[in-house]
């Protein structure tokens, strides 16, 4: 620089927002501004981001330019995998006679030859951490029987989708010991996005209630830092069935509304009886729901229950039921009507 | 072109000496197109004149055009939406219209106005225990008039079926739907029955439809005295967004708003209840909104609100529990890919059959009721809308957010895909809990859900179906976990409906100003009057009618 060109000290900023924090190993987009006050044109002149050791990062050229705002184009970097705080610069250098700065001719008309443009640096502090990862426990069998092996699916998801293929999950007792270890396989769950899963055989506890379990997930050994995860899951216990329950749920129909589509058997009231299907039938810990002639058949261990029945728009008492032999149980249920009976239909 | 007059000159002597200016886009409207105009001093040009202006194509605004236009009045109808109907197009089409209509007595149902009056002034339902008795009685009175209009004006009604709730005989009667596919809107709803026939009388009787204006103002003499003169308009695209085109039109008899109530503005609705922010969406948004156009225009001129206690009787139409994933969600409106709006609505929602299918979790993730509550079960309600404890957002109580897993989808038997969802900030899936958390961005979502938070409620709600027993929220038997991925979260804030409170008027369905004096040449009806608490069509109906035949007899000595 000589001292009678004129020297510009350009504005150097971050026009893509860059992330205080981010995950270990990340891609990061970046995007450079540098502005000058005098409208000048910067392209070509080059924009190079370091880290306090080792050679630059990225060089990048300004290659946009609008009435003195100059631009990188969008420029992907990876983030460091160790986590911790890290902090990069940017700086902007034009090396002398460099930077073909082209001045519009209404600003500065004192200066003969091109302007020079000062140096200039921006610190990017941000902070990396490790990747998150969480769980998902299904197909969870419950009841189960006391002392009889069932299994379950547990999946992991990194949230950056890292590959956990033949990474291992632990399931726990509710003290705390290990019942079993699991390595995913190499499929993904079918629709979804990253989840990697196995299937795991465990042993139902001796006695008789409501198991809470958990299952950790330590991923130490990737490559990337990378949280550990931990989920519960439960299951009710029973002894070993012994006898066959089968619900029917019907609808007692009356008389004189007649019974539309055939399928209908006398009841006891004087009226017809039609099934209703795709009830819910449960009874204590058992859970069934009933099928297209309205029957639920469930195995179940002798004992007294409450049975109970869910439909939607339906309505059936509960009852006590003693259950020490195979039976067979009717329920009639109530069409409540809802859509009859609502106004709100018609709004 | 006529000169603008001295200031001196009165505005009435100005219109009556002035020519009809035929250009647009003379008039500004101040800097915000929806800005209260309080200076009624400067001239207006006007681009129109007729003898009745009536702002909504609404259920009440076809009533006022065509019984304004059945006196010989020149009628022209001004509508903010591309097309006529208002929420009268969108709704079921049921009408409260009996006392002894002609189609009660083909059912052999008796009836009479006294049953009728009797009925909707009872103190046992918050629907009638605070409505103006007064404007009852004349809606009781004009009820077999109103029938008999719309029959002539080409409605063609289904035989009644039983009774409403709130009526001790069948008296609630519905059109059959519109045959033309492509004029229904909503498939599912007859509202195209009355709505489309009244279209098709009003425009062979010469009411003229401008449609896409967004009224601005009523231009009276005074700020707040002298007649009302008529109305500025401006003109809105397929967003609503001004097109920068103006309109002032003269009405000789008078103006009628008929604007359908004022739930879609946040700022109106919360002067009746202040914990209705921003998060809480309007039924049918997409299709026109109820933005209380009318009622800022007529208290800027000073107009008075009336019957609120109606619009906080906390029962009925006012909020509705919804579908899924959609923005506009309320629980008996679904449109279809096809509907002309859709642009604008962008998915039908998820209807839920069985709400054991799923849990509802605040913006925290915390579930705050049980789940199988009706869809106008007001304690649940209450539970939504109370503080979420964070000292940044004191009112409302933030989105709802149904959380459920692979089996609750499969159990429903949804596509949980657009168009049924919007993935636009109303639905979002993942593979884990704590992932489907951090997934939920919605501009009502103000601060993230805690992963954390959201996997411990589902444990410990998955817990209480192991166990038969919700030890939080008392639903009857949790039936489902929600376990299986993939997770979904859809939107199920509740959803804002009727507008139960607004204007007031007399019985002549003129409108009142705050000292109960008259305000010349200003009519109201539908859901922006105020004093009538009735749910739907029939209020509307009755006064937009009498406002109609007020305004063309008795307009310009009002």
């Amino acid at each position: 620089m000589t001292d009678e060109r004129a020297v510009h000290e350009p504005r150097l900023e971050v026009s893509r927002w860059f992330p205080s924090e981010v995950a270990a190993g990340a891609e990061l987009t970046l995007q450079v501004r540098v502005t000058c006050p005098f409208g000048c044109d910067l392209r070509g002149a080059e924009v190079v981001v370091t880290a306090p050791e080792g050679p630059p990062i990225l060089t990048s050229e300004l290659v946009s330019s609008d009435q003195g705002i100059n631009e990188t184009s969008e420029v992907t970097l990876r983030a460091p995998s160790q986590v911790g705080e890290h902090e990069w610069s940017v700086l902007f250098r034009p090396q002398a006679g460099e930077a073909q700065a082209s001045q519009p001719q209404s600003s500065q008309p004192q200066a003969s030859e091109p302007p020079a443009h000062a140096g200039t640096s921006l610190a990017l502090p941000f902070r990396t951490e490790a990747h998150r990862t969480s769980l998902a426990i299904w197909d969870v069998p419950s009841p189960a029987v006391v002392g009889d092996p069932f299994m379950v699916k547990i999946g992991a998801k990194c949230a950056e989708e890292c590959d956990l293929q033949g990474r291992r999950i632990e399931v726990y007792d509710g003290s705390g010991d290990r019942l079993a270890t699991a390595e995913f396989g190499e499929t993904l769950w079918p629709g979804s996005d990253a989840l990697y899963w196995a299937e795991v055989e465990l042993v139902a506890p001796a006695g008789e209630g409501v198991v809470s379990w958990s299952v950790g997930f330590q991923a130490a050994d990737l490559e990337l830092p990378h949280r550990e995860a931990s989920a519960g899951f439960g299951f009710a216990t029973t002894k070993p069935p012994e006898h066959q329950l089968t619900v029917e749920v019907v609808e007692v129909v009356k008389g004189e509304e007649g019974v539309e589509g055939g399928g209908g058997e006398e009841g006891g009231q004087g009226g017809s009886t039609v099934p209703v299907p795709n009830a819910e039938v449960s009874l204590g810990v058992y859970r069934a729901s009933t099928d297209e002639s309205g029957r639920a058949i469930l195995a179940v261990a002798p004992g007294s229950y409450e049975l109970l029945i869910w439909k939607v728009g339906y309505e059936a008492p509960a009852r006590a039921l003693e259950v020490s032999k195979d039976l067979t149980v009717r329920v009639e249920a109530a069409d409540l009507h809802l859509s009859e009976r609502s106004s709100w239909e018609d709004d | 072109m006529a000169e603008k007059p001295p200031r001196a000159q009165s505005r009435r002597e100005f219109v009556k000496n002035s020519a009809v200016v035929g250009t647009a886009a003379a008039v500004g409207v101040g800097e915000s197109p929806f800005s209260i105009r309080t200076d009624q001093s400067q001239a207006i040009e006007w681009d129109r004149r007729v003898d009745v202006v009536v702002i909504g194509a609404g259920a009440g605004g076809f009533a006022a055009a065509i019984a304004a236009r059945d006196q010989g009045a020149s009628v022209m109808l001004v509508e903010q939406n591309f097309d006529i109907g208002g929420r009268a197009i969108l709704s079921g089409g049921a009408c409260y219209l009996g006392g002894g209509t002609w189609l009660q007595k083909e059912a052999g149902i008796e009836d009479s106005p006294e049953a009728v009056f009797y009925d909707w002034t009872l103190q046992d339902h918050p629907m009638n225990r605070y409505n103006d008795r007064e404007i009852v009685r004349t809606y009781v009175d004009n009820c077999i008039a109103t029938f008999d209009f719309l029959t002539e004006n080409g409605v063609d009604w289904l035989p009644l079926g039983r009774a409403s709730r709130l009526d001790s005989v069948p008296r609630r009667p519905s059109p059959r739907q519109w045959p033309i596919a492509s004029e229904v809107i909503v498939p599912t709803q007859r509202g195209s029955g009355l709505m489309r026939p009244l279209e098709r009388s009003a425009r062979a009787k010469g009411v003229e439809i401008l449609l896409s204006h967004r009224m601005t103002s009523f231009v009276r003499e005074g700020p707040t005295s002298g007649r009302v003169l008529g109305v500025t308009a401006m003109e809105v695209d397929e967003w609503y967004e001004p097109t920068g085109r103006t309109v002032a039109i003269e009405a000789r008899n008078g103006v009628i708003f008929a604007t359908g109530g004022h739930s879609s503005n946040v700022n109106f609705r919360r002067m009746f209840d202040p914990r209705l922010t921003e998060e809480y969406q309007v039924h049918g948004d997409g299709w026109t909104p109820q933005n209380a156009d009318g009622e800022l225009a007529a208290m800027a001129i000073g107009a008075s609100l009336w019957g609120t206690a109606n619009q906080t009787n906390e029962s009925d139409g006012q909020l509705s529990k919804g579908r899924l994933a959609t923005r506009s969600n309320y629980h008996g409106l679904a449109f279809t890919p096809d509907a002309p709006n859709f642009f604008r609505e962008k998915a039908t929602g998820l209807r839920v059959r069985d709400w054991q299918n799923l849990i509802l979790v605040k913006e925290t993730g915390r579930r705050f009721y049980d789940e199988t509550a009706g869809i106008r079960d007001y304690q649940y309600f209450y539970a939504a809308m109370q503080w979420t404890g964070d000292p940044n957002k004191l009112n409302g109580g933030g989105p709802i957010w149904a959380i459920f897993d692979a089996d609750g989808v499969e159990r429903e038997g949804w596509e949980v895909k657009p168009p049924y969802v919007d993935p636009d900030g109303y639905f979002f899936r993942a593979d884990t809990l704590e992932q489907l958390a951090a997934s939920i961005k919605s501009k009502y979502q103000w601060r993230p859900m805690p992963g954390a938070t959201l996997r411990e409620t589902v444990e410990r709600y998955n817990s209480f179906v192991d166990s038969g027993v919700d030890e939080d929220f008392q639903k009857p038997r949790p039936l489902y976990k929600i376990q299986r991925p993939p997770f979904y979260a859809a939107w199920d804030t509740p959803c804002v409906h009727d507008t139960y409170a607004g204007i007031r008027m007399n019985t002549r369905a003129q409108v009142l100003d705050t000292q109960g004096e008259v305000i010349p040449g200003l009519y109201v009806a539908g859901e922006s009057s105020g004093g009538f608490g009735q749910h739907g069509l029939g209020r509307a109906f009755v006064y937009g009618r009498i406002a109609g035949m007020d305004a063309a007899k008795n307009g310009r000595e009002g």
